[in-house]
C-alpha cells in the first residue's frame, strides 16, 4: 500500500521538483515501505529512458520554408487600450455570438450549395486553395448514366491537390488508384450531402457516393517520377466512367 | 557578436527587422519540430505544424506578452497546433489506418522507429493526447511544473496529477507489451 503523499513525493523526485526536505521525507518512506521503493525504481528508469529519448533533427529545409511563407507586411502591435484580456475574451464572445447567428444561415446555404472548405484546413497544411489555383489544373468532366461532376488535379510543387464534385441519383462507388510507391494520401476533406464511407486498399482509395459530395483529397509525393491517376465509377459493379491523367514528375517541374 | 535574447529579438522583430525572426527560428524550430514529431509521430507532418506554428507565432509577435517566456508561448502554440491536427486528423483516421495497413511495404517509416526509441515513442501515441502532451514537455522538453502550467494554461495540481497519470498509464503500457 503506497499513500498518495507518498506517491506525490516519489513522482516530484522524479521531476526533480522535491525541496530538501520532501526528499529526506521520501527516503523515509522508500527505507519502510518495499513496495514503494519498488515503484520508485520503476518511474525512474521510465522517466529516464524518456529523458534520453534521441531528438530527431528537423527537415533541412524547414528554417528556408518557413522564412519563405511567413507575410512580408509590417506587424501588427494591439492596443488595448487597458481594457482587462478577460474582458476582450467577453466581447470577442459575444461578438462571435452576434456573428454567428447571423451568418448561421448565410453558411447553411453554402454548404447545401456546395462551397467547399479551404484547402488549408485539410491537415493544417500550409497551402491554401490560391496556392493551387496559381499553379494551373487539369479538369476533366464526368457524364454518365446517372452521374455529372468534374474532377480536377492541381499540384503545388510536391503537393497534389484533387478535387471531385460528384452528383448522382443512385449509390456509386468512386475509385482512384494511384502510385502508391511515389504519392501519400495526406488529407480528405469532404462538404456534401452524406457521409462517405472511405477505404482504402492496395493501390486505391474507394467511397461509396450518393446525392452531391465534394471531395479534397491531399497527398504528397515522397518519391520522383512520372505518375498516373486514374478515376473509376462503379454501379452494382459496372464500370460507368473512366478517366486517367498522367502527371509529369512535380518535383522535376519546380527545379 | 553578441547574442540577442528572445525580448531583443521580438522587439526587433517588431521594428520590422525579418533577419530577427530568422534568429528566433534557428533557435527554436528544433524542440518545436521535436514536441510535433512525438505528438503526432509523423515527419512530414511536424515539418507542417512546425511552419504553422513559426506563421502564427509571427502574425501574433504583436500580442506576445513580453512578460512571459518566449519558449512557453511557442511550445504552447506547438502542442494546440498539434492537438489540433490530431482532431482534423480523426475526420479520416479509419481510411488512412486501412490504407497504411494494406501498404505496409510503402510506407515511410516514421522517424524514431528504427532505434531503440520505438518502443516508448509508440507507447507515447497509445496515450491520450492530453496525457501525451505532458509526458513530451516535461521529458523531451524538459519543462519544470511551472512551465507546465503556464503552456497548457492548467493550475500546477492539475499538472501533477496528469503528469503522474500519464506515467502510470505509460507504464501499464509497456508492461503489457513486455508480458
Amino acid at each position: 500500500m503506497i499513500e498518495a503523499r507518498t506517491l506525490e513525493l516519489i513522482h516530484q523526485e522524479i521531476d526533480g521538483e522535491n525541496t530538501p526536505a520532501d526528499s529526506a521525507a521520501l527516503r523515509q518512506c522508500l527505507s519502510a515501505n518495499a513496495e514503494a521503493r519498488d515503484l520508485f525504481e520503476n518511474l525512474r528508469r521510465l522517466a529516464n529512458s524518456l529523458n534520453h529519448m534521441t531528438p530527431a533533427d528537423p527537415p533541412g529545409d524547414l528554417a528556408d520554408s518557413i522564412l519563405a511563407s511567413i507575410p512580408r507586411r509590417p506587424l501588427r502591435v494591439e492596443r488595448t487600450f487597458g481594457v482587462s484580456r478577460t474582458l476582450k475574451y467577453a466581447y470577442a464572445a459575444a461578438a462571435g455570438l452576434v456573428l454567428g447567428i447571423l451568418l448561421a444561415p448565410m453558411l447553411q446555404d453554402r454548404i447545401r450549395g456546395g462551397s467547399p472548405p479551404d484547402i488549408a484546413k485539410v491537415l493544417g497544411t500550409m497551402a491554401g486553395n490560391e496556392t493551387f489555383r496559381a499553379s494551373g489544373a487539369i479538369e476533366k468532366k464526368i457524364e454518365a448514366a446517372g452521374v455529372t461532376g468534374t474532377w480536377r488535379l492541381s499540384q503545388a510543387g510536391q503537393l497534389l491537390l484533387i478535387e471531385l464534385d460528384l452528383t448522382s441519383t443512385e449509390a456509386v462507388e468512386a475509385v482512384l488508384e494511384y502510385d502508391t510507391r511515389r504519392w501519400r494520401l495526406k488529407g480528405i476533406e469532404q462538404a456534401g450531402s452524406a457521409e462517405p464511407r472511405f477505404q482504402a486498399a492496395d493501390q486505391r482509395l474507394s467511397f461509396i457516393h450518393q446525392g452531391r459530395n465534394q471531395f479534397r483529397i491531399l497527398m504528397t509525393q515522397f518519391n520522383k517520377g512520372d505518375s498516373r491517376f486514374l478515376w473509376s465509377l462503379y454501379q452494382s459493379g459496372a464500370l460507368l466512367h473512366q478517366v486517367s491523367c498522367s502527371l509529369p514528375d512535380p518535383a522535376a517541374a519546380v527545379k | 557578436m553578441t547574442e540577442l535574447n528572445d525580448a531583443d529579438l521580438v522587439a526587433q522583430c517588431l521594428g520590422g527587422d525579418t533577419r530577427a525572426f530568422e534568429q528566433l527560428v534557428e533557435k527554436y524550430q528544433r524542440p518545436l519540430f521535436n514536441i510535433a514529431l512525438r505528438m503526432v509521430r509523423d515527419c512530414e507532418d511536424a515539418r507542417d505544424i512546425t511552419q504553422n506554428v513559426f506563421i502564427k507565432a509571427y502574425e501574433s509577435l504583436g500580442i506576445y506578452d513580453p512578460g512571459h517566456k518566449l519558449f512557453s508561448w511557442l511550445y504552447r502554440i506547438a502542442v494546440n497546433e498539434s492537438l489540433n491536427w490530431i482532431k482534423r486528423r480523426s475526420s479520416f483516421a479509419r481510411a488512412a489506418k486501412q490504407w497504411l495497413l494494406s501498404n505496409p511495404g510503402r510506407v515511410e517509416p516514421a522517424q524514431g522507429d528504427a532505434g531503440p526509441d520505438a518502443r516508448l515513442a509508440k507507447a507515447l501515441m497509445k496515450l491520450k493526447p492530453e496525457h501525451r502532451s505532458v509526458v513530451v514537455l516535461k521529458h523531451l522538453s524538459g519543462c519544470s511544473y511551472r512551465d507546465l502550467s503556464t503552456i497548457l494554461a492548467i493550475p500546477e495540481k492539475t499538472v501533477k496529477s496528469r503528469l503522474f497519470e500519464a506515467r502510470r498509464l505509460l507504464r501499464d503500457i509497456l508492461s503489457a507489451e513486455r508480458a
